[in-house]
């Protein structure tokens, strides 16, 4: 792509602010590679095709018989696609496993999707990966284990179920009142300092570390409950009042 | 024989349940709120499941990934199935795994690529095509039949009562 001047990509973002939905749509359609391979524009070797979907060999693959089983419709991401198309392609990803379970004989099958550029989503065109596995392949798809206190896995639940429960309709939107993400990260900072540290170290660095993660709520806690005393509050504490 | 997926079934902390599917928080997660959402019946690879369950399993994983984002403030998900012990599953019962993902959480899930020839990629085209002519058709979920009923339920005759409620009405002065 030839390199744009500042006023020209003002213009663009001008232009694209401007645009209604259907218009944006369109234009992403006509920049996407995807779309234009679901068309025919673009030549790849389609495995599978029906009103709804379109698999093709993923020309960089992790293994030979890595498919791309892609929607006609240009979705960016997973959540825009329609509960119907999504079943339907879940069902034609199924499918396909079974073909490359039963055509190349492999050992079993990954289907993977990434949501997101910082899961590694490149297009921006939704696209579910169905890869072919065998025994010492070299594919990377494990995924890691990491310890969890029973604490932290409290408060993450509350979170996702509050959540989970306004998606699925079990209950009405409601406004959180304590909006702390600093409880979350901490949390995280957890996961990823027992990442870091190695094993032999575990006892010495367990401390500091608990402390840091109590520390946050406590503070937070405080805040909330100054009027009703108890600034002593743990996050064990907070997993017991959310049984 | 113990699976451990059926062992987590029966948490009382279920993110979700409906009549076949349960979503609960990995106990060894790779980042945290790490979704397992697996069916509830032991399949043990996913072409023991039938389709229209498949299809809901999936849908409901991604709705639990939307929630991952608004819930937790995740900044994408992987979703992930391992289908087979050469795949990497390791518990005999099918489950989809919702990872979140932020920013230098340590994960990596790309593959290198692995060169093939123009001729291998053809062959391995015409292999698969052949094999995925025959998708489709798949397995829809059997509706419960709606009751017959031999006998109608006989009318009620309302006749009476009306009137009763009625004499009642004018008795009021």
């Amino acid at each position: 792509m030839p390199e744009m001047t500042p006023e020209q990509v003002k213009a663009l973002q001008e232009k694209l602010s401007q645009m209604s939905p259907e218009e944006l749509k369109a234009f992403q359609k006509k920049n996407c590679i995807f779309c234009q391979i679901v068309d025919g524009k673009v030549s790849s070797k389609k495995i599978y095709e029906d009103d709804v979907c379109v698999a093709v060999l993923d020309i960089n693959p992790a293994n030979p018989g890595h498919m791309l089983l892609m929607p006609k419709e240009h979705y960016a991401i997973m959540p825009l696609i329609p509960e119907d198309e999504l079943k339907h392609m879940s069902m034609v990803a199924k499918a396909l496993s079974h073909v490359l379970l039963k055509v190349l004989k492999v050992g079993g099958t990954n289907i993977f999707i990434a949501n997101g550029a910082l899961a590694g989503q490149r297009a921006q065109h939704f696209m579910l990966h169905v890869i072919p596995r065998k025994e010492g392949d070299g594919v990377k798809l494990e995924i890691p284990k990491k310890k969890i206190t029973k604490s932290q896995m409290a408060e993450i639940r509350k979170r996702l179920k509050a959540r989970i429960d306004v998606i699925f309709g079990k209950k009405k939107e409601e406004v959180l009142i304590e909006q702390e993400p600093e409880v979350i990260k901490s949390v995280g900072e957890v996961i990823e300092k027992e990442k870091e540290k190695e094993e032999p170290e575990e006892e010495a660095v367990e401390k500091p570390k608990k402390k840091k993660a109590k520390k946050k709520p406590k503070a937070k806690k405080a805040k909330k409950k100054a009027k009703k005393k108890e600034p002593e509050v743990t996050l064990d504490d907070i997993a017991e009042l959310m049984k | 024989m113990n699976c451990a997926i059926c062992e987590l079934k029966k948490s009382k902390e279920l993110l979700y349940e409906d009549k076949d599917v349960f979503a609960v928080l990995s106990p060894e997660p790779a980042t945290f709120g790490h979704i397992i959402v697996a069916p509830k019946k032991h399949y043990q690879i996913i072409e023991q499941i039938p389709d229209y369950e498949f299809g809901n399993l999936f849908n409901i994983a991604n709705k639990l990934s939307t929630a991952v984002f608004e819930g937790i403030g995740a900044q994408g998900t992987n979703i992930i199935i391992q289908n087979g012990v050469e795949a990497g599953q390791e518990i005999p019962h099918v489950a989809i795994h919702i990872i979140p993902r932020r920013e230098n959480d340590g994960l990596n899930f790309e593959w290198a690529p692995k060169q093939l020839t123009e001729e291998q990629m053809s062959t391995v085209e015409l292999q698969l095509k052949e094999g995925a002519k025959d998708i489709g058709g798949f397995q829809k979920e059997e509706k419960a039949e709606p009751i017959k009923l031999d006998k109608k339920p006989e009318k009620l005759k309302l006749s009476d009562q009306e009137n009763y409620l009625i004499k009642q009405l004018r008795r009021i002065p």
